[in-house]
């Protein structure tokens, strides 16, 4: 078949806007595939970074739900000072006029001691479970895969909790009042500087073994750093930039469960997630993003 | 060769020449004032958008973090420390000029009752937790004045023209809720007023 001369220099005129609509077209799609790509890659951060404070949120309501551990630090508070006034007592009976009521006054003291122990106890169980409901929380977390994002050749995986640890904020307080109802074991906590003063009331400190003295120093009583009630009203629930965390127990470490125990209930959890991003739309692109997230546990409740 | 096809080729060239060159002068000119009207000052402007971007989702990440401060005193601290304005300045071609921090309470029941302070403490007894305007609704908005300059900026003394010889001003602002609503327990200041 033949063409016409002219119409075959037409024809490659035509092919030759052809090629530079053609090239035009690569280039702009090149610019929004990489422009697009950016875009996901901040998207999948602030979507990550909304998943860990969540679970931080969670982990954190596991620490006080219910002001659990504002009871039972006002109950170490207490069981501190039955034991105390036990050993006055007992040490009163020890003279002639009270000799008879020795036996009794031993048998007092006795419980008391056995009740501040049982006290650790259900404090130490009360740390487990809320550890046991936290890591439940996380793998409820992770095993969701919401964070999965499959877009043409983008896709996000992952969103795995990397570390987790449990402590507090460095508040040195706690959410006990201290009595002035039994004097000597208040100027005896005063001296030890176991109490912090304030405006309207006194408070014992937070994360120390409030040791008693003499033949009952082997007891431990140490009270989480709980914020305490003021105005009738309790520190809610919240996300803090974490600058003072300290931690007490890591539940996990480099995206590996950790076993381990802690003498006080924890305050505040950090969080450290991370996700796998991935891209082929303009060469390969393969990155990890990651967020921490701190979230401080809420605030004991007002003694009824 | 004989006498017929030189006489077609001569002609095929001078057809092919003639078309070429015609072809080659528009196309010349079309593609240089392609490139010189759309595409380099396309090219040149589209990082603005990018810079913008970068730069309001940083400002926005600060205040987010900020509002999770223990006091307000603090937040006002964390502001001062360098780490922002290094962050923005990574960004390259943005040049943060002035940085605000205040906090905004808005009252619940009356959404047009606003009050808007610069430093702690400021914060009237009627407008905090409890008070008479309350329950309040309590915002940390942090406002950024910053230029932002497009790839390529042609200075020219005298002639100021935003994104051509100059950089865009722009007016950035972000808000977060305020995280600590709690109380100090020792003084008994509301720590979004300490």
């Amino acid at each position: 078949m033949k063409f016409p001369r002219r119409q075959l220099a037409k024809r490659s005129a035509r092919g030759s806007m052809l090629f530079l609509c053609i090239a035009v077209l690569a280039v702009l799609l090149v610019t929004v595939g990489i422009a697009f790509s950016f875009y996901l890659v901040f998207f999948s951060h602030k979507h990550l970074q909304s998943r860990s404070e969540d679970l931080a949120l969670e982990c954190a309501r596991q620490l006080n739900e219910n002001d659990h551990g504002g009871k039972i630090n006002n109950l170490i508070g207490h069981s501190r000072e039955l034991v105390f006034t036990s050993r006055e007592l007992y040490q009163r009976t020890g003279n002639d006029e009270f000799r008879g009521l020795q036996g009794l006054a031993a048998q007092v003291l006795d419980q008391s001691r056995s009740g501040a122990k049982l006290i650790t106890e259900e404090r130490n169980r009360y740390v487990d479970l809320s550890v046991a409901r936290m890591r439940k929380a996380v793998k409820e977390a992770e095993s969701g895969n919401q964070g999965n994002l499959f877009l043409a050749n983008f896709s996000t995986a992952g969103g795995e909790v990397f570390d987790l640890r449990l402590g507090d904020l460095g508040q040195p307080i706690s959410n006990v009042e201290a009595s002035s109802g039994v004097y000597n074991l208040n100027s005896y906590d005063r001296q030890q500087n176991f109490i912090k003063p304030g405006k309207q009331v006194d408070l014992f400190v937070s994360n120390v073994n409030l040791k008693l003295p003499g033949e009952d120093s082997d007891l431990i009583f140490e009270l989480s750093s709980l914020q305490p009630p003021v105005k009738g009203q309790s520190a809610p629930l919240r996300l803090t930039r974490g600058k003072d965390f300290k931690q007490s127990l890591i539940l996990r470490d480099g995206g590996e469960d950790k076993a381990g125990r802690c003498s006080v209930i924890p305050s505040a959890v950090q969080v450290t997630m991370t996700m796998n991003v991935k891209q082929n739309i303009v060469g390969e692109f393969d990155s990890k993003t990651r967020t921490v997230n701190t979230a401080c546990a809420n605030g004991a409740w007002t003694e009824p | 060769m004989c006498k017929t096809e030189i006489k077609r080729s001569n002609r095929s060239r001078e057809q092919r020449s003639e078309a070429g060159s015609s072809q080659l002068s528009e196309f010349g000119a079309a593609i240089f004032l392609l490139f010189s009207c759309v595409v380099i000052p396309l090219f040149d402007l589209s990082v603005v958008p990018v810079r913008l971007g970068l730069g309001k989702s940083i400002v926005n990440n600060r205040v987010h973090q900020l509002a999770q401060s223990e006091c307000l005193s603090d937040a006002f601290k964390a502001l001062q420390e360098g780490d922002f304005h290094n962050g923005l300045t990574k960004i390259g071609g943005f040049t943060a000029k002035s940085t605000q921090l205040s906090l905004i309470a808005t009252s619940v029941k009356n959404p047009d009752q606003t009050m808007i302070v610069d430093r702690p403490g400021a914060l009237s007894s009627d407008w905090l937790p409890g008070g008479n305007k309350g329950p309040c609704l309590y915002r940390l908005d942090l406002t950024v004045d910053a230029e932002i300059e497009p790839l390529i900026t042609a200075k020219v003394p005298g002639v100021q023209i935003p994104g051509l010889t100059r950089a865009i001003p722009f007016h950035l602002r972000e808000e977060s809720n305020w995280e600590n609503m709690g109380c100090d327990p020792l003084s008994g200041e509301f720590f979004v007023n300490k």
